[in-house]
């Protein structure tokens, strides 16, 4: 009898080693090995059998099955913390918030020096879009490990989600602390600091965000998007060009690049640029808005309109392309279609548009 | 030899630069003896017309056009036909002045003058200037030609006015209203009411007149159309009394309710302004305005004030700046006629011509035209702001609306983005035509929409903050009221009175008539105040409404029926020109004005007893609003009999929040913040009720 049992046990653990070494490589904190067993006195055969089920279905993403093993050794064991953290991984790959939640929570309850379920508590919460309890989360995954400058940078990531910017630049300047050549937490400081008007703080970011990536398209855009709050308009351009050497299929910064040219009055190189923009992307409409506008400034009234359709047709709740729109119809002397466009805009929050609404070209049945 | 050769290098080169005058001398065309007589007649018939009493110089063009078939080089005829057009049509006359010019530098000392003026009106200004600065100097001497000398300088201002007004065009739309309007023949002068629904406008057509002996065509008669479903109906002839047959009857103006016509009469010789009213359904037979107003001068043009109190017009009498001036006249409540003239001042009127004068609903804007100011050549139409009781600089309309040549009488309807005036165009219907002046107002700017990868770590962009451009108020800062007044039972249109008040200054501003066919009446409302509208009629219990028109709020039209209830029992009103201090049952001083118009109708009614009830919106506790409405209604009470009402006449009640006129549920189903404070509004409310006779 005892032979049998040892001979299991010896199986299992075989298979165990096999699965386990499949596992490190996927799943952080997956790895049960016989040491861990041990550690932990795990000694059900059951338990280690559901167990191991569960991070082999988790690997394969197959989140409800690893849902319902984790359940059950949970209910065998109740002690077992890893059971916990991998079935907050579970929940978190169904979407089910709440529950990952309180599994990542239970996890650091049972052994509060488990930074990472912090942080996968902070990623679950970002996911959905609850940004102030996951800024919370990530301070908690960087207070328990005061080395980890990633805790830091994705603090500062949520404040600046949650719309906290000074404290996600805090957050940024810890994780700079923590790495002092973080491309990604310069660009992203300089980022809030764009969003707080401080034009200057950002530039200064982004160009260290490039100094320690020079590959940096984004960086380059966003430093263009900085000279361009300014109307620094010769900086913007330049800096547009540079994202667009590093990474030519990048629309966003040929729409940029565009409107830079656009507000110093370059409209045929401005419709270049968006087109360009379109080129790629032919879903962008905000390349056709813009299309739109340089029509209006140039009175070619039909081909404004044309675009805002575009526009309109891939983003139906596109208050600009409505406000344009409602622009162009005005000026083709198409009253009631103007005005029914500023109704709209209206609704999707323009003031100029309630503006227009209300004003004389669409208070009379002229 | 040699001599004679010179002659004739020098006669050609002199033919080259000025060609050859060939002048009508029979001894040049003896070869052609039978069609130079003939020409010669038709030349000479050219004068006669030239030099006639009164001129007709489009019989003259006629005349030297048969002359100048014959023999179009001769300087004096290129030089008399270019005088006719220059009379007529001005942009057919350069071609002569500069024949005649090339044929005889000398045929006449003003023809640099009118070469410059053919520039002028073309716009090419340069040249233009070049011109009359020539012509100046070539006429240094001439004591003859000095007038004309001062009037070149003039134009060589105006010439750089146009330079300047061509950078910054007006942002207008000039389109032709119409063949249901126009015709082939002269149609000009439109007058509007404040709502565009009336128009009024001077034509010459033949349907019920003969020609004129002005050689201008027929006489002038004044034409109506109205405006349904956007539209302007045919217009037709206003027929007797306004038009007498073999007479000019012109348009000059319209109140704003289109209920007052002003017209212009040159019985005495001298022109003057008459009045007629529809008021008694039809239109009654123009009337003298009155010596304060009509002279031994010319007075062509008025315009009356959105309360009818005020009267605008222009006269050239003797003691004002020189030429046309604007005066106005204030109506004397006593002495029931216009009070003395005042000339506006010398802000508004120039040593030179201001005519046409406008003066819009909104109480402070007037437009005019005018030959001095910074015109661009002939009469420009301008426009003026009153801003704390003074009138400002006037602004130049600018080009397309004003050209080189006249442009004048412009009227503006109360939304203050459209615009009516006549002038002679291309595509037109033949002749002058009214034409619809859109004014689209401040640029509207397009918006850009720009994103960045604001975060290193998401792939998907940030939108960038939306600025929406900075917004320049559009239109006039007035509101028009318009509606129709019916009995509440048969729904039949009543002659009613609409009787308008400034409720903080406490006084009557004016006093309306509804049309007496229709109903419909039209109330201007400047911006600024909070109006209290009473419509009254006898045996009928008044209606009240209440506007509060902001100070710069852009233009506004509201639409309110009125149905005029019997004085009868169980009948009730909603007294909306009562007010109380917020939260409190204290009342305002604004409300006695419909307070005393309550009064006048129990004194009028000595038997009549009635409820005062209070009424609130829905909103806080019932029981605060229980108190507050019945607290309210007492105070009512009290000062009717504070005022001499018997006690026993009166009975009040609160009815807080119970009986809304529009329910909560309604409420609720609205989409904007505005319109559900409206509808707020509208449930807190004062209301009395006739409970016996």
């Amino acid at each position: 009898m005892m032979k049998i049992i040892t001979f299991c046990i010896s199986l299992f653990l075989l298979t165990l080693t096999s699965l386990a070494q499949e596992d490190k490589k996927v799943i952080e904190g997956g790895e049960v090995d016989k040491s861990t067993m041990d550690s932990l006195g795990l000694t059900d055969p059951v338990v280690q059998r559901k167990y191991n089920e569960g991070v082999k279905m988790l690997t394969s993403k197959n989140y409800q099955q690893a849902v319902n093993a984790f359940t059950e050794v949970i209910s065998r064991d109740n002690t077992y913390t890893n059971a916990y953290y991998n079935r907050g991984k579970a929940h978190r790959g169904l979407g089910n918030t709440d529950e990952a939640v309180a599994d990542f929570e239970k996890t650091v309850a049972m052994n509060p020096t488990n930074h990472e379920a912090s942080y996968l508590k902070g990623q679950t919460l970002m996911e959905a879009g609850r940004y102030d309890e996951a800024a919370i989360a990530f301070k908690q995954a960087a207070t328990t490990n005061t080395s980890k400058e990633t805790y830091a940078y994705y603090q500062g990531v949520a404040e600046f989600q949650a719309g906290n910017y000074e404290a996600a630049v805090k957050a940024f300047d810890e994780a700079i602390r923590r790495k002092a050549d973080y491309a990604y937490a310069y660009n992203d400081r300089g980022s809030a600091k764009m969003q707080m008007e401080d034009y200057d703080g950002a530039i200064r970011d982004y160009q260290n965000a490039i100094k320690y990536d020079n590959y940096l398209a984004f960086a380059y855009n966003n430093l263009g998007s900085a000279y361009k709050a300014k109307e620094d308009w010769a900086n913007a351009e330049k800096y547009y060009t540079e994202a667009l050497k590093r990474d030519p299929k990048y629309y966003v910064a040929y729409n940029n690049r565009g409107s830079a040219k656009y507000a110093q009055g370059k409209y045929q190189e401005a419709l270049s640029d968006y087109s360009k923009a379109l080129e790629i992307n032919p879903k962008y409409a905000l390349a056709y808005n813009n299309k739109a506008s340089v029509y209006i400034q140039t009175k070619n009234y039909e081909e404004a309109v044309k675009n805002c359709d575009k526009a309109i047709e891939i983003n139906p709740e596109f208050m600009e392309a409505f406000v344009n729109r409602g622009i162009a119809k005005e000026m083709l002397k198409d009253l009631d279609g103007a005005c029914a466009d500023w109704q709209d805009a209206f609704i999707l929050g323009s003031e100029n548009a309630e503006n227009y609404v209300n004003g004389p070209a669409c208070s009379n049945d002229n | 030899m040699k001599k004679i050769s010179l002659v004739i290098i020098l006669a050609l080169v002199a033919g080259l630069s000025f060609g050859q005058d060939v002048p009508f001398d029979k001894k040049l065309f003896k070869d052609q003896k039978d069609e130079f007589k003939d020409a010669l007649k038709h030349y000479e018939n050219g004068d006669d017309y030239r030099h006639g009493f009164p001129p007709d110089y489009m019989k003259a063009v006629a005349e030297y056009q048969q002359a100048y078939k014959f023999n179009p080089k001769s300087a004096d005829l290129n030089y008399a036909i270019g005088i006719c057009y220059f009379n007529f049509d001005k942009y057919q006359m350069k071609k002569y002045f500069e024949a005649a010019y090339k044929l005889k530098p000398t045929v006449a000392p003003d023809i640099l003058y009118y070469i410059a003026i053919s520039y002028h009106i073309e716009g090419e200004w340069q040249k233009a200037i070049d011109h009359y600065n020539k012509f100046a100097s070539s006429v240094n001497n001439n004591p003859d030609m000095q007038p004309l000398k001062t009037d070149a300088f003039k134009k060589i201002q105006e010439c750089k006015n146009g330079m300047e007004l061509e950078k910054n065009p007006a942002r207008v739309w000039i389109d032709n209203v119409g063949g249901k309007v126009n015709s082939k023949y002269p149609d000009y002068a439109p007058v509007i009411s404040a709502d565009e629904a009336v128009m009024v406008f001077t034509a010459r057509r033949p349907d019920a007149e003969d020609m004129a002996p002005d050689g201008r065509g027929y006489f002038e008669d004044l034409y109506i159309t109205t405006k349904e479903n956007g539209e302007w109906t045919k217009a037709k002839n206003m027929g007797k009394p306004l038009n007498v047959e073999g007479q000019h009857d012109a348009t000059i103006g319209i109140s704003p309710d289109g209920h007052q016509l002003f017209v212009y009469n040159d019985k005495k010789g001298n022109g003057d302004i008459y009045i007629s009213s529809d008021e008694e359904g039809s239109w009654s037979k123009p009337e003298q305005l009155g010596k304060n107003i009509n002279t031994d001068y010319h007075e062509p043009d008025a315009s009356l004030s959105f309360d009818g109190k005020r009267l605008y017009f222009t006269s050239n009498k003797p003691g004002g700046y020189g030429q046309h001036d604007i005066y106005y006249a204030d109506w004397d409540e006593d002495k029931e006629r216009w009070g003395e003239a005042i000339n506006i001042g010398d802000v508004l009127n120039t040593p030179y011509e201001e005519r046409s004068v406008f003066i819009h609903p909104d109480g402070e804007t007037m437009y005019f035209a005018s030959t001095g100011h910074n015109t661009m050549g002939g009469y420009d139409l301008f426009y003026s702001k009153l801003v704390d009781g003074k009138w400002q600089k006037p602004v130049n309309l600018g080009p397309p609306l004003n050209t080189p040549d006249n442009d004048v009488q412009l009227v503006v309807a109360g939304n203050g983005r459209y615009g009516y005036m006549s002038s002679y165009r291309e595509g037109g219907f033949g002749e002058k035509d009214i034409y619809l002046i859109t004014f689209l107002g401040p640029e509207k700017l397009p918006m850009l929409s720009n994103e960045d990868n604001l975060i290193a770590s998401i792939a998907k962009p940030v939108k960038e903050k939306i600025k929406e451009p900075e917004l320049v108020s559009e239109g006039s800062n007035m509101a028009i009221l318009t509606g129709i007044i019916r009995d509440d039972k048969t729904k039949e249109p009543l002659k009613a009175q609409v009787v308008l008040v400034d409720n903080e200054k406490n006084e009557v501003i004016a006093e309306f008539q509804s049309d007496a066919n229709t109903g419909k009446y039209l109330v201007s409302l400047p911006g600024g105040s909070n109006y209290g509208i009473a419509v009254k009629k006898d045996g009928y219990l008044f209606h009240s409404e209440n506007f509060q028109i902001p100070e710069a709020s852009g233009f506004k039209q509201y639409k309110k029926d009125v149905d005029l209830k019997k004085v009868e029992v169980g009948q009730s009103i909603v007294l909306r020109n009562v007010f109380f201090d917020y939260a409190k049952y204290s009342l305002r001083d604004a409300s006695i004005n419909e307070l005393e118009r309550l009064i006048k109708l129990l004194n009028d009614n000595p038997t009549m007893r009635i409820e005062i009830s209070g009424h609130t919106d829905t909103r806080g506790s019932d029981h605060d609003n229980q108190v507050l409405s019945q607290n309210r209604a007492k105070s009512v009470v009290d000062y009717l009999i504070a005022h001499g009402i018997d006690k026993s006449r009166l009975e009040y009640a609160g009815y807080g929040e119970k009986q809304p006129l529009i329910p909560d549920s309604e409420i609720n189903k609205m989409n904007s913040k505005t319109e559900k404070e409206d509808a707020h509004q509208q449930n807190r409310r004062t209301e009395f009720k006739i409970l016996s006779m």
